[in-house]
């Protein structure tokens, strides 16, 4: 292959890696600001508070419609407090971290099932 | 001279000694400020009867000067005329003597003038032991150790506070106390005779009936006397406080009678202390409930306060095994060793929703566990699919008080079997294994297998659950409790706090540490005031002490800034208590309330961090522990550094001193 076509592609993939994580970093401060991290936590790993949201992470517009429609134990947001592109990128951000590692691979969670 | 007109035995009124209870320290002020007196002008115009303070010159230098006679007389009372103790015991010695025929260990309490006497008893005529003096930095504090130190020990405390002001400080721990089902001996100082009042502040320091303001919430009280009538009335407060339903009690202590001097002591009497029987549930009822158990299909046991002990805890393995029922464990106590297969607390929403037949063991909010309230609905809902039999064990029907709400909504059950849970447990396995056919009991062993898969699920579920968001900053809650379970587990430890709820922690403790022992997790403050955490630890670290248990605290930073005096009191008593700060910088509970108003309402959601966020500046728990001489680490930000940080404060606690360990985590 054409050494220069190569330089280009990469060079197209690197500009659009970076506008992905600009708008993954958007997502976080949405994320933060908007007071998701509180119930769901920082990876998205849930808490008593609040579900799991990533990994797996469910597609932008069923998280559009879910914040929008929700009447269950989560806060719902209307359109007035966050808008739908604010809402695609958390989207972004939740898609962009890293997948957990196995707890096996975790020394504090490794041998811990005990008498059970 | 005074004459006891209150004191009702023989022995005070044949007093012939100037007992005013001003005329000892009286003599020791006036003593140390004899070279004074003739200095200052006015200091011998302090009346002696009334204590009334001498006009002051104005423009005097102060810096200096020796305290006037009016500055002496507030402090310590009016100078009386020089007394000289010819008497070989007094009024408050007595009253140690009767917290001794208790076996009272530790009296909590910080210093106050309405329990001086008490107080100067205890160090000299008791030597500082049984009980001992535990320096407390607030009433709430001396309180909340002997809370702890009951749920460690099952041994009730004593603390002492004034009955004014330090009452109205101890009342929220009371409270506390008495929605866990918590015994404490309160001691309330008091001057009830007003003509011994030396000064304003006594008179501000005295109350016509100081235990009225908790009243709502302790088990008795009572206002003795005379010397012989407060040891009978410490005597039966410590039988009422300790027979089930547990609660508080408040005991006056009469700074006259502290105070006065006592010649025949012979002639005075404490009763003897009869071994407490906790009641029991009726046969007929226990053998209606077994029947019910013995025939349900999807049994599910629910248990909130049961386990006094180790034998509630073991006995209701007993009845779980025999039905193999699956039981919810509210984390109030350890009441069911969450290693066992039959512990479905993870479960619990299905298990409830399936349910034919509910026993609530000591359950306060029965009512709430078979209904939801449906924001959406803005009313409730049965958690229950088809109709249940419900079936309550517990003492909730033999006291209740009707100011504070804490009985909860009015449960309609089919079985209402009154009785401490611990105690008629027996009678009621009795029962069920009377009523178990072989067939019956092989139809019941066949659940085995479901419940073991279960468990296994949620424990991998929760596993995986921990290993998500594992090397964020801020640390996770799951990686916080994790590395400390990692950090104490080869110890014989016990969890003595989680602050307000494990639920804080998102319950990891409770999902993935092997809490096997009754005496490994005491539960949480139960009225939800705030500031229980870091005393109730102590306290419980102090009787862990004895019993040889390695305890460890999970510390909320809001309830940590209630009352970190505590941790000065664990530094000066040589607590060996480890506390892992949960350093979420906020209200974490309230943020998220707020913010549900916030959205609810359609209005911004970032200045609901006004008053639920703590991080401007952020405090610096370390340091805070570090200059009350507690040996700290952090604030710990990046999670690698946590277990070398916790391994070096474990050495610190093995030592026998507390160490604090700062980590900065996530919300929940
Ligand atoms: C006060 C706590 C809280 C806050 C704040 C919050 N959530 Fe939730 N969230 C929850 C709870 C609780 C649920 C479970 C809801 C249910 O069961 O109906 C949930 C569910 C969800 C779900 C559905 C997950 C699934 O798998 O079904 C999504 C998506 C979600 N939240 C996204 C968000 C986002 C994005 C934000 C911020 C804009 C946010 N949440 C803020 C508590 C919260």
């Amino acid at each position: 292959m054409n050494k220069l076509i190569v330089l280009a592609l990469l060079a197209l993939a690197s500009t659009a890696n970076a506008a992905d994580r600009s708008v993954a970093e958007r997502g976080r401060k949405n994320y933060v600001e908007f007071g998701c991290v509180k119930c769901h936590g920082i990876a998205g790993q849930g808490s008593v508070s609040g579900l799991k949201l990533a990994p797996d992470v469910l597609p932008a517009d069923a998280i559009i419609t879910f914040l929008r429609g929700t009447t269950g134990p989560m806060p719902r947001y209307g359109a007035e407090i966050i808008s739908d592109a604010q809402i695609i990128e958390i989207h972004a951000y939740l898609e962009s971290r890293p997948k957990p590692a196995s707890p096996d691979s975790i020394a504090a969670l490794k041998d811990i099932r005990g008498k059970r | 001279m005074i004459v006891f007109q209150i004191v009702g035995d023989e022995m005070a009124r044949k007093s012939t000694v100037d007992v005013n209870r001003r005329g000892f320290l009286g003599s020791l002020a006036a003593a140390s400020t004899g070279a004074v007196a003739a200095a200052v002008p006015g200091a011998q115009a302090a009346d002696p009867v009334t204590g009334k303070p001498a006009p002051e010159a104005g423009d005097k230098p102060r810096g200096a000067m020796p305290p006037s006679a009016a500055e002496t007389a507030a402090e310590f009372g009016a100078p009386g005329k020089a007394v000289v103790s010819t008497a070989v015991s007094c009024g408050s010695d007595f009253m140690v003597d009767v917290l001794k025929s208790l076996d009272i260990d530790y009296l909590f309490a910080n210093t106050a003038s309405s329990f001086r006497g008490l107080q100067e008893s205890i160090v000299n005529y008791a030597g500082n032991k049984k009980p001992e003096f535990i320096t407390c930095m607030h009433e709430e504090s001396s309180v909340g150790m002997a809370h702890g130190y009951f749920k460690a020990s099952g041994k009730m405390q004593a603390m002492a506070c004034h009955g004014t002001v330090g009452l109205q400080h101890a009342s929220m721990a009371l409270y506390n106390a008495y929605c866990d089902r918590v015994p404490v001996l309160a001691f309330l100082g008091n001057l009830a005779v007003a003509n011994q009042r030396a000064n304003a502040t006594d008179w501000r320091h005295s109350a016509q009936d100081p235990a009225a303001m908790v009243r709502d919430f302790t088990k008795w009280d009572d206002q003795p006397l005379s010397l012989q009538s407060f040891a009978e009335s410490t005597v039966r407060g410590y039988k009422l406080a300790m027979t089930p339903p547990m609660a508080p009690v408040a005991l006056v202590a009469d700074a006259e009678l502290q105070e006065m001097e006592l010649h025949e002591r012979a002639k005075l009497v404490i009763p003897r202390l009869t071994a407490m029987s906790p009641p029991q549930g009726e046969t007929g009822a226990v053998r209606e409930a077994a029947k019910l158990l013995v025939a349900a299909e999807h049994p599910v046991i629910i248990a909130d306060r049961l386990a006094r002990t180790q034998a509630g805890m073991d006995r209701l393995v007993e009845l779980a095994e025999l039905l193999n029922a699956p039981v919810i464990d509210q984390a109030t106590r350890q009441n069911f060793p969450n290693t066992h297969y039959l512990c479905q607390s993870a479960n619990s929403a299905a298990l409830v929703r399936g349910a034919d037949v509910i026993l609530g063991l000591e359950v306060t909010d029965f009512w709430g566990q078979i209904n939801q309230y449906v924001l959406a609905e803005h009313g409730f809902s049965s958690k229950v699919k088809g109709p249940a039999k419900t079936i309550t064990l517990g003492t909730t029907d033999i006291f209740m008080k009707s100011n504070y709400q804490d009985f909860q909504r009015y449960p309609a059950v089919d079985i209402s079997i009154t009785g401490d849970g611990e105690a008629t447990l027996p009678s009621l396995i009795e029962e069920v294994r009377r009523g178990l056919s072989n067939d019956r009991k092989t139809a019941l062993g066949a659940r085995a297998d479901g419940f073991r898969k279960a468990h296994a699920a949620s424990f991998e579920a929760a596993r995986a659950a921990a290993a998500n968001g594992w090397d964020t900053s801020p640390v996770s809650t799951a990686r916080l409790c994790m590395e400390l379970w990692q950090a104490i587990k080869a110890e014989d430890w016990a969890l003595v706090s989680v602050g307000a709820s494990p639920g804080f922690v998102s319950n990891w403790p409770h999902r993935l540490w092997s809490i096997e022992k009754q005496y490994q997790y005491l539960g949480v403050s139960s009225g939800g005031g705030v500031g229980y955490g870091l005393p109730a630890a102590v306290g419980a670290g102090l009787a862990n002490k004895k019993l040889g248990r390695f305890s460890v605290n999970i510390q909320c930073d809001g309830d940590f800034m209630y009352a970190p005096g505590a941790l000065w009191s664990a530094a000066h008593h040589r607590v060996p208590l480890l506390s892992v700060m949960h350093n979420n910088r906020a209200y974490g509970a309230e943020a998220m309330l707020v913010q549900h108003m916030a959205n609810r309402r359609n209005r911004p959601i970032k200045p609901v961090d006004i008053g639920t966020v703590i991080d401007d500046p952020p405090i610096n728990y370390a340091k805070l522990a570090q200059g009350m001489g507690v040996y700290a680490e952090g604030p710990i930000t990046d999670p690698k550094d946590l277990a070398p940080a916790l391994k070096r404060a474990v050495a610190v606690v093995k030592r026998g001193e507390p160490a604090l360990v700062d980590v900065v985590t996530q919300m929940r």
